[in-house]
């Protein structure tokens, strides 16, 4: 599978979400007060397009998202949801690509790993 | 104060959102100088979900207040963030301090994080029990204006924030 075509990036003031391939990389800042009307949508379309690619495995690179709200966090819970409970040979793995450095990637992406462990994987780097 | 305690900041605004960034921003920047990256960061955050709280659900119609000091004695870095909120939003902040103080705070946040299930979309409910996974956390009440204190320095958080004794 040559992973997810045609979906353009997400560009607010402060941030950046670019899905390529197999890889969807954050960069920048998450801090807006309603992102169920724009982040929560990007990634729905994000899961719709791995499912449709047949992925295994979606690497998703936050080392460079610095901060992200509790609002905010909120679209990544929803995304492990709607993986969770799709059909079974539809789901794939949320492989994030976390940053030792960024602090608050690490309490928040052990909390979202354990929602759903045999689709949840974090590295560290 | 004591004496040797520094006032790092203190700034009352309209509850607008496009404040909360560079308000969070500067406290980050001077708690890393003072407490080193890993607490300074989380100082940040304290200070961006308390005051987002604050805006959202505060009174539309009254400022929101930040002070945040620096207590030398005790190297802890304070963040206290006031607002005025009706009392039925009063009851459900003390409600999720009353929460988090049952689980402790990485299970409060686990737990808070599971509750997302059972609410509306664009809510997350999230902000406190964050914040209590990095400092210690408070609330006080007077009449309609509540105060969220975080308090960050030598002591491990989950703990309420007026539970730390001062160092003498």
């Amino acid at each position: 599978m040559t992973g997810m075509m045609g979906l353009e990036p997400l560009k607010d003031d402060d941030i950046e979400i670019v899905a390529e391939g197999r890889t969807v990389k954050f960069s920048g800042v998450i801090s807006m007060r309603s992102p169920s009307e724009t982040i929560t949508p990007f990634l729905r379309k994000v899961h719709d397009a791995a499912m449709a690619s047949g992925l295994d495995v979606l690497d998703i690179d936050i080392r460079d998202l610095r901060f992200m709200n509790s609002s905010s966090i909120r679209a990544l819970v929803d995304w492990v949801e709607w993986n969770r409970t799709a059909p079974e040979g539809r789901r794939y793995v949320l492989n994030f690509l976390s940053s030792a450095q960024v602090t608050w990637q690490g309490t928040t992406l052990s909390v979202l790993r354990a929602l759903d462990e045999a689709h949840v994987q974090v590295s560290t780097g | 104060m004591a004496p040797s305690d520094t006032s790092v900041l203190w700034v009352r605004f309209p509850p607008v959102w496009d404040q909360i960034t560079p308000l969070r921003e500067f406290v980050e920047s001077y708690a890393i100088g003072r407490l080193g990256e890993q607490r300074g960061s989380n100082a940040g955050l304290a200070v961006h979900e308390l005051l987002e709280n604050a805006v959202k659900y505060g009174d539309l119609m009254a400022n929101v207040e930040l002070d945040v000091s620096f207590h030398e004695t005790s190297s802890s870095l304070v963040i206290r963030v006031s607002n005025h909120a009706r009392p039925a939003r009063i009851r459900v902040l003390e409600r999720e301090l009353a929460r988090i103080d049952d689980y402790g705070g990485t299970e409060a946040f686990s737990s808070a994080i599971d509750r997302l299930k059972h609410l509306p979309e664009g809510f997350s409910m999230l902000g406190l029990a964050r914040v209590a996974t990095v400092a210690a956390l408070d609330i006080e009440t007077r009449g309609t204006r509540v105060s969220a204190i975080a308090r960050f320095g030598n002591f491990p958080p989950h703990l309420r924030s007026s539970t730390i004794p001062e160092a003498p």
